[in-house]
């Protein structure tokens, strides 16, 4: 779950395209595209208010859930942010050698599932871990609270890196300029002029990764520290009567609704205008001293996120293969892997375009907002309730749809389509209305206009729309666990179960693959961010 | 290009609902199996190999296979309940059919269900595992389990069905009030949590925890990896649910198309080839005469196990789950 | 011009500074003194803004500046801007949008100077009660006003200003040039403007420095820079300008504008400006005219000489001309430089 499009927007310039005619078939493929991904929640909790909630769902219990999980979500957000904008920060505002490696570096351990993040601590950590073999210090493994947070922060960080990023550039360098020379000292300018304007990129960096550790499935369930994800799960699957585990689902639902609301709420009501960047802004010179100190910062930061899961992961491959362990065929999984992971992108670019396109439109502002609070809303849903809800609802009422892979492709792009619907959105965004006036004044018809001038320019946030998703269907797994029909293994699944059997040859094989897997997408997402 | 994406929509979904298959009688035969892949995949591949019927398994937790199959209801596609404990397999014993008197009579009568709706496969007793290194006296019976001695140093899997099938025992045995505190008891040393039983048997291997209530054949799978030098099984003497027999098993689902297959799967489970890879390969106890148990394992019958109607585990199930959750264990 | 060092506010010599392969600046010189307001002048890129930015410490150059006698830069000296005493006002005016105006003008002051400085400077610049707004609920030219009482708050030696009229409408400009000058020439204040337009640096400053290619090349009043331009770059840059190529000999250059006197010998260049050159029918006609613009109060007439060369001639609303006519044309004043080989 990835958020780079979602840089608070400075002031909604541009939405002056123009409707035309034939606007109700894009309001009416909205429709269709949204209101089946809303039905599944809605049914669920009005299934727990006529059912009752289970006998075995206690008040207390509740209440320490909420507690563990929001204790976690704290503590994760303010280290995830301070590492990402960390990070940030040395990648755009200092001089530092090899800046735009660094910067992609900072970014890729997005391709690394929160579940793999557990298992490189423990793997790393522990009797016969990475570090004591190569150190020869054990390190006793930080299962419950510690370990969660740890593995969550590291790994969400990239998050707020690629949020707080464009953040940063959207600061007028003149007010900083005008900062110093009415007097003020670095220190006063970075935190009367900068962090301030800074403010809403870091709130909408927080919340979204608030918002993923409070979905997060496995780093929690691996790490053993009791939140309402994995509260839900052992309900679910440790119980006859599933009725606590729908409404646990519920209760979470409604939490991670309530903090998307208010990062919505948070984001319209920034818009400080960025003023015109006519200078290129002055990088900040590092001292031989304090280059090394960056240089060590990032490296070490690059060490734990990239070189240690992947030192875990080939540890715990060779070890076993030498030691005579199967890995057993992956081609199968792969394939699968791949399969929905491309299915669910193309369905979602597909159902995102409608979406995207009423979201800009000016008329009927007040219908698009709607809109696109649904997006966000249906995204927001962790996917383990959301997958308790769509399982309940299939039973019910779409019999033929249960277990197959087409309600799972499905249930994907409802759970990610907000990816690609704002990268789309932001391509529409930046191309000029004008140029679609100017085809409609040549005699080409609205389709017409569409194939050979929207769609083109809209090229770009197509492919990271796609990419996003892709990478996003790849890493999944708790909707997976449930939703999927019999026999179907993705590389997540394989490497869920095969850690829950113990089998950890096969599950790092497994790991190293989905890696593999993923880098593709992951280098045409950052490319993008590249780009002046 | 814009009737294209619709187009291309459509072939996706049409593609991919060809992959939809909803109980025809050509398909695979559907095995919701509450065993784990690795201990059982090997053994339905033998399966395949000998009889052409191709096999669709969906591993997961028994009583979360369970609850699927109650929610399922009558449409559910599976054909065969493949279950780690008899509480899992009771809870659903409505939906199943009563088994060919062939099958049943191979079975000793108090490893199978009162009426017939399903069949001890293997024999799997409770065990507690241990540290050769500890140095606290070993328990005697369950309650010396919760003995302040252990406190802190104990690691269980309260969610797994094999132990939520041993508190239903331990309520047929006792009761729920003397249940509860015990698993209160527990609570208070707090045990770790471990998601099934294989990682409490590493855990206790590597002295990461002092001992933990199991299954007796993890360590000795452990052991044919090459681990496993530091730990040991105990068959708990009081004779108490500490070392409580239960069988694996496996129904066929009433409502399944494909009877004959499912027949087929089961009396190959029984089948002295299946009998001697759950001795030899999974370490645990045969139930069908003429097999003998793996070396080192005593006789079934050498095991003071408790006197349970193992048919009645599923009446109490959700108790178990209750007061499991009330003590303060999950 | 006296050149008593106490009263120069400020001493660049010698400033030079690349970017890649493109010299910013080269052997740039400038003197201001105190209380004046002088103008740097001259086309985009020809590192106007670069010496203002190395003048305010925001980049270093090779080359010496004092500040008020004080070394900020040179001699292995380099004094960081907010140390400089330099005010500054950018072209995008750069207040900061989370606050106040009031608090983007106290910004610079030393605390305790605080609301009564903030009132007095606000006075100053006609913006009095509206302390409490934001920045971006006012319209462009009271930003400006913030920011240049932002500038001017802490009393600094020198307010630089980064082509202050650029980001106003054009209606707009003239009334807050006045104003602006009214308001440096009321506060005392020493300040440095710079802008490539051409009309306003002639009409606001006492002194303009003009600038091309790193340089200054020509430092004086407007009068004398418009009428009295060092080299025909500046006479072209600054008003119209047409320029004719004769030979200079025994004391004259002979055009067919007329005859002009100048010590050159060998090529030279004669430039004349329109307001210079005069047309009139029925003599001896020496050029067709070619072009006519109306302008109301008055005309620009462009006539070919044979030859091919053109000349504008600016003259009243009568009598008008045709394309095609036959006239003659000659000027009334010149000047001659040496022909660049």
């Amino acid at each position: 779950m990835t958020a780079g499009p979602l840089v608070a927007p400075v002031g909604e310039e541009a939405s002056s395209r123009r409707t035309y005619r034939s606007g109700w078939v894009w309001w009416a493929a909205t429709a269709v595209v949204l209101l089946p991904a809303l039905i599944p929640p809605i049914s669920l909790a009005w299934q727990v208010i006529t059912n009752g909630t289970g006998s075995s769902v206690r008040f207390a219990r509740l209440v320490e859930l909420f507690a563990g999980t929001l204790a976690l979500t704290g503590a994760v957000t303010l280290t995830a942010l301070a590492i990402g904008t960390a990070t940030a920060w040395l990648t755009t505002r200092t001089d530092l050698p090899g800046r735009r490696i660094w910067m992609i570096v900072a970014a890729l351990p997005l391709v690394i599932p929160s579940y793999m993040a557990a298992l490189t601590i423990i793997g790393a950590t522990g009797p016969d871990g990475l570090i004591e073999t190569v150190f020869g210090v054990r390190i006793p493994t930080p299962y419950g609270f510690s370990g969660a947070w740890l593995a969550l922060s590291v790994f969400l960080a990239p998050m707020a890196h690629l949020i707080v990023t464009p953040g940063l550039r959207a600061i007028d360098p003149a007010t900083e300029e005008a900062a110093t020379g009415l007097g003020a000292g670095r220190l006063r300018v970075f935190f009367t002029v900068t962090l301030p304007q800074l403010r809403p990129a870091l709130v909408s960096a927080g919340l979204m990764v608030g918002l993923y550790t409070v979905s997060d499935f496995g780093a929690v369930s691996l790490l053993r520290f009791d939140t309402f994800t994995r509260a839900i799960f052992t309900l679910y699957a440790g119980q006859i009567d599933r009725r606590p585990a729908a409404t646990l689902s519920v209760v979470l639902m409604a939490l991670a609704l309530l903090i998307l609301l208010i990062e919505r709420r948070t984001r319209t009501r920034a818009g400080y205008r960025a003023g015109s960047t006519k200078h290129r802004r002055q990088l900040l010179r590092l001292g031989t001293g304090q280059r090394a100190v960056a240089l060590g910062l990032l490296g070490s930061y690059a060490a734990l996120a990239l070189a240690l899961p992947m030192g875990v992961l080939l540890l715990w491959l060779t070890r076993g293969l030498v030691a005579g362990n199967e890995i057993g065929s992956l081609w199968e999984e792969v394939g699968r892997s791949v399969g929905v992971s491309v299915g669910a992108a193309v369905v979602a670019v597909a159902a995102s375009m409608p979406v995207a396109m009423v979201t800009t439109w000016r008329r009927r502002r007040y219908l698009s907002e709607l809109v696109e609070t649904s997006v966000w809303s249906i995204y927001s849903l962790p996917h383990i309730a959301v997958g308790v809800a769509v399982i309940a609802f299939a039973l019910r009422f779409a019999r033929p749809l249960y277990q197959t892979v087409t309600l799972l492709v499905l249930v994907y792009v409802g759970m990610f389509m907000a990816q690609s619907a704002s990268t789309i959105q932001d391509s529409l965004r930046r191309t000029n209305p004008d140029l679609e006036d100017a085809s409609r004044g040549l005699g080409r018809s609205a389709l017409q206009t569409l194939a050979r001038v929207t769609l083109p320019l809209t090229q770009p946030g197509i492919l990271a729309g796609a990419a996003l998703v892709f990478l996003s269907v790849m890493k999944e797994l708790p909707a997976t666990l449930l939703l999927r029909p019999n026999g179907f293994e993705t590389l997540a699944i394989r490497i869920w179960s095969s850690t829950g059997e113990g089998f950890y040859t096969r599950a790092s094989a497994a790991g190293l693959a989905l890696l593999a897997v993923s880098i593709v997408p992951l280098l045409v997402m950052t490319h993008r961010d590249l780009s002046p | 290009m814009k009737r294209s994406i619709p187009t291309l929509v459509a072939c996706v979904l049409v593609v991919a609902a060809c992959g939809t298959g909803s109980g025809d009688a050509e398909g695979p035969l559907v095995i919701y199996s509450g065993r784990s892949e690795e201990l059982v995949q090997p053994l339905i591949d033998q399966f395949t190999a000998e009889t052409d019927i191709v096999v669709d398994v969906r591993y997961a937790d028994s009583t979360e296979l369970a609850a699927t199959l109650l929610q399922e209801g009558e449409s559910t596609d599976a054909d065969v309940f493949f279950a780690q404990d008899p509480a899992s397999l009771g809870s659903v014993a409505s939906m199943m059919g009563q088994l060919d008197s062939s099958i049943l009579d191979k079975v000793d009568a108090r490893f199978a269900d009162g009426d017939g709706r399903w069949v001890g496969t293997s024999g799997r007793v409770r065990t507690f595992i241990y540290n050769t290194d500890t140095a606290n006296a070993l328990p005697q019976s369950i309650d010396d389990v919760v003995d302040p001695a252990w406190s802190g140093q104990l690691g269980i899997a309260p969610t797994n069905g094999s132990f939520l099938a041993f508190v239903s025992a331990m309520i047929l045995e006792r009761g729920e009030a003397e249940t509860l505190e015990w698993l209160k008891a527990l609570a208070a040393s707090e045990p770790q949590d471990f998601s099934g039983n294989s990682p409490i048997v590493a855990a206790a291997d590597t002295g990461e925890i002092q001992g933990g209530l199991v299954n007796h054949y993890y360590l000795l799978r452990l052991r044919a990896e090459g681990g496993g030098q530091n730990a040991e099984n105990l068959f708990i003497p009081g004779g108490d649910v500490g070392s409580l027999v239960m069988p694996a098993g496996a129904g066929i689902l009433a409502g399944s198309d494909k009877q004959d297959a499912a027949q087929q799967f089961v009396e190959f489970l029984l089948s002295t080839s299946a009998q001697e890879y759950f001795a030899n390969e999974t370490f645990e106890f045969p139930l069908v005469e003429g097999v003998d148990p793996a070396e080192g394992l005593p006789n079934l019958d050498e095991i003071n196990a408790p006197d349970i109607d193992l048919s009645q585990l599923a009446d109490v199930l959700d108790d178990a789950t209750r007061l499991v959750s009330e003590a303060g264990l999950v | 011009m006296t050149s008593a060092p106490d009263r120069l506010t400020i001493r660049a010599r010698g400033l030079t500074k690349t970017y890649g392969d493109i010299l910013a600046l080269n052997e740039f010189n400038l003197d201001v003194w105190e209380g004046s307001l002088l103008t740097l002048l001259g086309p985009s890129g020809c590192g106007k803004t670069t010496a203002l930015r190395v003048i305010a410490g925001f980049e270093s150059a090779a080359g010496t500046v004092d500040i008020r006698g004080r070394r900020v830069l040179g001699d292995g000296v380099f004094v960081p801007p907010e140390q400089r005493r330099v005010g500054m006002v950018f072209q995008d005016y750069a207040l900061f949008p989370h606050m106040s105006v009031a608090r983007n003008v106290g910004y610079g002051l030393k605390r305790g100077v605080d609301q009564k400085r903030i009132d007095e400077v606000l006075e100053l610049v006609g913006l009095t009660g509206l302390g409490e707004r934001m920045p971006n609920e006012l319209s462009g030219g009271q930003q400006q006003r913030v920011a240049l009482a932002r500038a001017m708050a802490p009393a600094p030696d020198v307010v630089l200003l980064d082509e202050p009229f650029s980001n106003l409408d054009a209606n707009l400009r003239d009334r807050v040039r006045r104003e602006l000058k009214l308001i440096l020439t009321e506060a005392r204040t020493t300040a440095v403007l710079v802008t490539h337009d051409q009309e306003e640096a002639l009409a606001t400053s006492d002194l303009v420095a003009v600038m091309y290619q790193g340089h200054v090349v020509q430092f004086d009043s407007p009068a004398a820079l418009y009428t009295r331009p060092a080299d025909p770059w500046v006479a072209e840059f600054l008003g119209d300008a047409d320029v004719l190529a004769a030979t200079g000999h025994r004391g004259y250059a002979d055009t067919m504008l007329g005859r002009f006197k100048t010590d050159l010998r060998g090529p030279v260049v004669v430039v004349v400006r329109p307001e210079d050159v005069q047309l009139s029918m029925g003599e001896a006609p020496n050029a067709v005219v070619a072009n006519t613009e109306f302008f109301g109060h008055d005309q620009l007439v462009t006539v070919a000489l044979p030859g091919g060369t053109r000349v504008r001639s600016r003259i009243g609303p009568r009598p008008s001309y045709s394309p095609g006519d036959n006239v003659r044309v000659r000027a009334i004043h010149a000047r001659v430089f040496p022909a660049r080989s």
